[in-house]
């Protein structure tokens, strides 16, 4: 099935998505959109007992519920639920909550929670542990005022600011979690952690009812997601495990999807356009860089060096609505002998983008117009140079100022919602350094036939199972 | 200058000027070997380093050939070149030059547009003007590149190939860096330093050192980054570093500066010794010639040295002699000119004391003749003037009875005769005589009567120097040298109004006296009767604190 592949698929895809953004737009945040998840659905028949999906990195027990890697995330995301979530479309859909209401122009927000909804080792999930469970992060990604719990199913949230839509408390730094000394935190998703002696291997049961089925007994055709997933490390390169015939692979590098479509028994479905690639610069202002795009034809330069589906970063943008930034821009201390452009290591895109970058800003005399204002008088510093660093690493370097600019990956949600995947390195990037976009890029899933029911968030990832409870 | 010092100098110099030509010699001949050795190891590296880089670049074009002909059989890379496929031809040289063992590949069209880059795989669509221009030439080249993160160096050949009607240019080489230049040094021990500048930098062996021999490659130099044909060039140097020169030459000069330290030394104590044995004599006559004055005449010089030392002294004693003798004969001119003074002095005095006599007696006869009545009475009126010129008349005689030679000597206890004479000093209890006598009872060979009056002229001079008979007069006996040459000493000294410098001169003259009623013999009479002694007196004298006479007499 590789239904938005193809050019008629993709334009009607974009027309109901336009369709829905205009509906959305319309409504108040009163309550639960009706979800209208059909489109994002990836794939949809009767799943293995037992499906294998390949990742880039190994998992972290500490960093849950909160993902760090793009291989968290898709993890993370089967394990850990939100109040509310949003589909690929921008459809809000209830989750935790039962329903919602904003008072004071959204700044105060009262939840209703299920009453089914329940942990892993089905207790009851209470007004207070959501609360408590917000209230053990530190780096929330709402300016949360203070949270009062009004009984056993009903909170209020006091904002210190603002905000226009329930969608903010789909990001996933907000999942709902018991945390346990020592262990896993208990979520409420469909799947829990069954963690096993190979650390390559990561393993997940299903906790949902409609998946309870003996692994030993004949496939039932009603079975939607599979009984268990095996999530294997494989590397940056997807082509040798293919070869292995797993399951599924998300990936956004075109090669294994190339070679995925050379083989008759593997799919390759792309999962929308979910992250933004900007180029952060050390300006004075927020506005020297958000006002001014890059044109198309100024970006091909950088695009047809990058191996991966991506398009010239195309608006809206979710970080130039005033509501989704920090309220204060500050700008960075100016290390002028820096000449670095520094990316997520673990993130080939990102490294394609700053490698191009580099080789395009020297000569500086022969750099484009457009480059050359944003990285500023760079030319007595010598040729700038491409530096990996991990997340802790880009952070600091993007609080500290001690880089020439960075080239990060923004997520891009669906109605540009304000959900930040990636939420202090882009308070951090947003605070503080003007942004450029770059480009858009998506990643593909590519599975086998028999993978099971699959549908797509509102930020790209991919989840198993039913998109509402 | 002394003449210590001059000897001092002369075996200082003699000690170190033979060291020092020596050093500078040693010194020559060392540099001269170690310069020549260090050329022959430069033009060994030289040759080394040369056959390496002929192997690499042997071994680059080997490589090269071999990519090339695999591109040659590879259609989808053929017609990605004469399509120019972007996508294919990126990837192209990432994916082959590590295999190739590369750290530097460059794929550029004829033009020298850059089309894929195995170290680089993202910059592409530059020119590199350079690289077309670099296939004819032989060797190797140095290029500048870069990589995303960060530039570095690399030893580079250049084939180029046809796909089609399109020509096309392979660039490979490996990365050098200051490890690689220091693997070209190979042996550190032997200071042979390797260097490569170039436009922008330099890259070493070692640190920068002072080099004693030298040899220079130049190699044609790309810039990559910038994209451009290089005019300079760059340079290998290979070079000797001078420290194991200086280290042998600081060896030597440190034993050099050692025994040139020994010699000094060395030579410090011959001067001395050499200066002892010749000074002391001298020094010993030196000292023997203070001694000398007109009344000091008995100081010996005799010697048995035969050589120049001895000479001298034999001609001081002669020369002594000849003083004596000269002497003698001065003061018994002087004293036949005192003689011949006195005579006239009492011829003088005689005259004028007889001279009222004559008149009273001329007066007396002219009244006999004329009123003997009256000769009675006249002679009553005339007695005083009579008895006045008789009594000059012995007065001058008492005094000049004083000037008269001494008689026979005898050994005379001196601190006796001092108690003697001053035990009747005319003091009064104002004015205090303290005699600080030798215990070694002084004895002189003298006439008493001469030792008497000169202590008796001394003391009584000093009582009477006392301002208002108020002070202290201190006598003061020693005795001093050998039995055979000893002599005695006596100090007078007062605390009384002491001799004004221009008089100090003339207190032994004759008739000179700073006394109203004086004589002006005593002190004259005093230095005779020293003289005449065989001894000598000395005078200080202060205005206002005193005076000292110092005589020095032989004793017994």
């Amino acid at each position: 099935m590789k239904p938005l592949n193809r050019p008629w698929l993709r334009a009607i895809s974009t027309l109901l998505g336009a369709g829905l953004l205009t509906s959305c737009q319309a409504s108040t945040p009163r309550g639960p959109t009706p979800g209208a998840t059909s489109q994002c659905i990836v794939t949809d028949g009767a799943s293995e007992p037992i499906v294998t999906i390949g990742i880039a990195q190994r998992i972290d027990a500490s960093n849950a519920p909160v993902p760090r890697t793009p291989s968290e995330r898709l993890v993370f995301r089967q394990l850990y639920e939100t109040l509310v979530s949003l589909d690929c479309n921008g459809a809000i859909t209830p989750l935790i909550a039962e329903n919602w209401e904003a008072s004071e122009q959204g700044a105060v927000w009262r939840f209703r929670i299920r009453e089914d909804v329940r942990y892993w080792d089905g207790s009851v999930v209470t007004a207070r542990d959501i609360a408590e469970s917000w209230a053990v992060r530190s780096d929330s990604v709402l300016p949360i005022a203070g949270i009062t719990v009004l009984g056993e199913r009903e909170l209020r949230v006091t904002l210190q600011s603002a905000i226009p839509g329930v969608e903010r408390f789909a990001d996933p730094a907000l999942a709902v979690a018991r945390h346990m000394a020592g262990g896993w935190p208990l979520g409420t998703g469909k799947f829990r952690p069954e963690p096993g002696a190979d650390p390559r291997m990561f393993r997940i049961v299903s906790v949902s009812p409609s998946a309870v089925i003996p692994l030993n007994r004949p496939r039932p055709d009603s079975m939607t997601w599979p009984r268990a997933i095996v999530f294997r490390a494989i590397g940056n390169d997807a082509r040798a495990a293919l070869d292995a015939r797993i399951d599924g692979v998300v990936t956004a590098d075109p090669a294994p999807v190339e070679y995925s479509r050379a083989l008759s028994y593997y799919n390759a479905t792309p999962l929308g356009w979910t992250r933004t690639y900007v180029l952060g610069t050390r300006g004075a202002q927020r506005a020297d860089s958000l006002s001014a795009t890059p044109a198309a034809a100024e970006i091909a330069p950088v695009k047809e060096a990058i191996r991966a589906d991506t398009r010239a970063a195309e608006p809206p943008f979710w970080w130039q609505r005033a509501e989704c930034v920090p309220a204060t821009f500050s700008p960075v201390r100016t290390d002028t002998r820096n000449r670095n452009v520094v990316y997520p290591v673990n993130d080939p895109i990102a490294r394609g983008i700053a490698e191009r970058l580099v080789a395009l800003a020297w000569p500086a005399a022969r750099a484009p117009a457009w480059l050359r204002v944003r990285l500023g008088d760079y030319s007595a510093l010598g040729s700038p140079t491409a530096v990996g660093v991990d997340e802790r690493t880009l952070l600091q370097t993007m609080r500290t100022g001690r880089a020439l600019a960075v080239v990060i990956a923004l997520p891009r949600p669906a109605r540009s919602a304000c959900i930040n995947a990636n939420d202090a390195s882009s308070a951090a990037l947003l605070g503080s350094w003007s942004v450029s976009p770059l480009l858009d890029a998506r990643e593909y899933l590519i599975h086998r036939g028999a993978i099971g029911h699959i549908f797509v968030d509102g930020d790209g990832v991919i989840r198993f199972g039913a998109a509402t409870r | 200058m002394t003449f210590r010092t001059r000897i001092l100098i002369a075996c200082v110099i003699v000690a170190l000027l033979p060291l020092s030509m020596f050093a500078l010699g040693a010194r020559r001949a060392v540099r001269s070997l170690l310069t020549e050795q260090f050329r022959a190891r430069v033009a060994a590296s030289a040759a080394d380093i040369q056959q390496e880089f002929d192997r690499e670049a042997n071994s680059l074009d080997n490589r090269l050939d071999a990519l090339i002909q695999r591109i040659d059989a590879d259609p989808v890379l053929r017609a990605a070149l004469l399509r120019n496929e972007r996508g294919t031809l990126l990837d192209y040289a990432p994916s082959v030059m590590r295999a190739a063992g590369l750290d530097y590949l460059q794929l550029v069209d004829s033009a020298g547009t850059l089309l894929s880059s195995g170290h680089f795989r993202n910059d592409y669509d530059r020119s590199i003007a350079a690289l077309p221009a670099l296939v004819p030439a032989t060797g190797l080249a140095l290029v500048s590149a870069r990589r995303p993160q960060g530039g570095f160096l690399a030893l580079a050949r250049a084939q180029s190939f046809r796909i089609g009607d399109r020509a096309f240019v392979l660039a490979g080489g490996t990365e050098i860096d200051s490890r690689f230049v220091r693997g070209l040094a190979r042996d550190a021990d032997t200071a042979v330093v390797v260097s490569l500048s170039y436009p922008g930098g330099r890259l070493a062996s070692a640190d920068s050192v002072r080099s004693g021999a030298a040899d220079q490659r130049v190699v044609p130099f790309i810039d990559d980054v910038n994209g451009e044909i290089a005019n300079d060039s760059a340079r290998w140097s290979i070079t000797h570093s001078l420290t194991p020169l200086q280290r042998v030459l600081r060896s030597m000069d440190t034993w050099l500066l050692a025994a040139g330290a020994a010699a000094v030394l060395l030579a410090i104590v011959i001067a001395q010794v050499l200066a002892a044995r010749v000074n002391r004599p001298l020094e010993e006559l030196a000292e023997k010639t203070t001694q000398i004055n007109l009344d000091r005449l008995d100081v010996e010089f005799t010697t048995d040295r035969e050589d120049e030392v001895g000479a001298l002294s034999r001609m001081m004693a002669a020369m002594i002699g000849r003083l004596r003798s000269g002497a003698q004969q001065l003061r018994a001119a002087e004293r036949r000119a005192t003689v011949g003074d006195l005579a006239r002095q009492v011829n003088h005095d005689l005259r004028n004391g007889l001279l009222p006599i004559r008149n009273v007696i001329r007066h007396l006869s002219e009244v006999a003749r004329e009123s003997p009545q009256e000769l009675g009475s006249v002679f009553v009126e005339r007695e005083g003037t009579l008895q006045g010129g008789i009594g000059y008349l012995e007065s001058l005689a008492t005094n000049y009875a004083r000037l008269s030679p001494p008689a026979d000597r005898q050994s005379c206890d001196l601190n006796a005769i001092i108690r003697t004479v001053l035990r009747d000093a005319p003091v009064n209890e104002r004015a205090r005589v303290q005699l600080e006598l030798s215990p070694d009872a002084p004895r002189v060979s003298a006439d008493p009567i001469s030792l008497r009056r000169i202590i008796e002229n001394l003391g009584v001079n000093a009582i009477e120097s006392l301002e208002n008979g108020t002070g202290v007069v201190r006598v003061n006996t020693s005795v001093s040298g050998p039995t055979s040459q000893r002599r005695v000493t006596i100090v007078i000294a007062d605390t009384g109004v002491g001799i004004a410098p221009d008089q100090l001169d003339h207190i032994f003259d004759d008739f000179y006296s700073t006394k109203e009623r004086g004589s002006g013999l005593g002190l004259s009479i005093v230095r005779r009767l020293v003289a005449d002694l065989g001894g000598r007196i000395q005078v200080e004298s202060e205005r206002g604190r005193g005076t000292r006479f110092v005589i020095e007499l032989p004793g017994v």
